[in-house]
């Protein structure tokens, strides 16, 4: 795992309350909404806005790249690497 | 004034909230306890973790006030300055030129704990939001009364609130954390009573509504 996927999970955790979890809870290539981590449609307009702010990327709210970007921290990470 | 008739009721306060324990309060037996929180442990975490302490105060009193089973009834839930604390967070945010928390926003707005108690224990029955300064619990009453009479059905009512945040301390006169529940049924002659409190004494405060509830048990 590289510090960059640590630091999204860290960052997950922290920005969406999951008082109960380590960043090793999450799985890299996880789904992280709906199945697999279970989150919803706040948390990912939640989740956009903690991202922005942390790694300064640009998001457009409705592409469907955007979707994809945050299907897992691996696609999440992947993205950040690539646009910043 | 005394309430004769039964009341189906429940109230949370720091470190006072059963039936014995407000009774023990009433006579000087008991008092508040700041660093005492509602556990809500028996929500699942997904959804616990949204929750401000308003909100779990109103799930903790929900939980001793009905049973699982109990039928949908209207919903009418009342606070003199609901979730300041998360619209004060907010407002900072605008100030600093940073990002809204959509979150926050969402679960700031006056009528977003009925919603969301709604959506948790998936009701689909009306819900009414109400805020009406220091005549809150008062006027939450009466529209509870008032739904229960026109719908011929009895209602669930919430008044619930908490201290001001530092910055708006100067406007505050509540002095804790307080959730008060009870069901509202106007075919109860309790019902016809504590409206005649209430328009008597609409400032009533939620404390001392509840002592008429005990002189009554006593």
């Amino acid at each position: 795992m590289t510090d960059l996927e640590t630091k999204i999970k860290e960052l997950i955790i922290e920005s969406l309350d999951l008082e109960d979890m380590v960043a090793d809870d999450i799985d890299t290539d996880e789904a992280l909404f709906v199945d697999g981590l279970g989150l919803d449609s706040i948390d990912a307009l939640e989740l956009g806005l903690a991202v922005k702010n942390e790694f300064h990327v640009v998001l457009e709210a409705s592409s469907e790249d955007t979707k994809k970007h945050f299907y897992s921290v691996a696609t999440l990470a992947n993205f950040i690497r690539n646009n910043k | 004034m005394v309430i004769k008739s039964k009341v189906i009721w429940s109230a949370w306060a720091p470190g006072v909230s059963t039936k014995q324990e407000w009774e023990d309060w009433s006579h000087n037996l008991r008092g508040f306890d700041k660093n005492q929180k509602p556990d809500v442990s028996f929500i699942k975490p997904m959804v616990r973790r949204r929750l401000s302490l308003l909100a779990k105060m109103v799930f903790v009193t929900s939980y001793s006030l009905i049973d699982e089973d109990q039928e949908q009834l209207p919903l009418v839930f009342a606070s003199r300055f609901g979730e300041m604390e998360k619209t004060v967070q907010l407002l900072t945010n605008l100030v600093n030129a940073e990002g809204l928390s959509p979150t926050s926003f969402g679960l700031s707005v006056h009528n977003s704990l009925v919603g969301m108690y709604g959506m948790i224990n998936k009701w689909t029955e009306s819900s009414t939001a109400i805020g009406a300064g220091n005549r809150s619990l008062t006027s939450g009453f009466i529209e509870a009364y008032s739904q229960s009479k026109s719908f011929q059905m009895p209602v669930l009512y919430f008044y619930y609130d908490e201290p001001l945040p530092e910055v708006y301390s100067r406007y505050d006169d509540e002095s804790l954390p307080i959730c008060f529940g009870m069901i509202v049924d106007a075919k109860n002659d309790s019902a016809e009573q504590i409206l005649d409190v209430v328009k008597s004494e609409p400032e009533l405060s939620p404390l001392n509504l509840i002592r008429l509830f005990i002189t009554k048990d006593a």
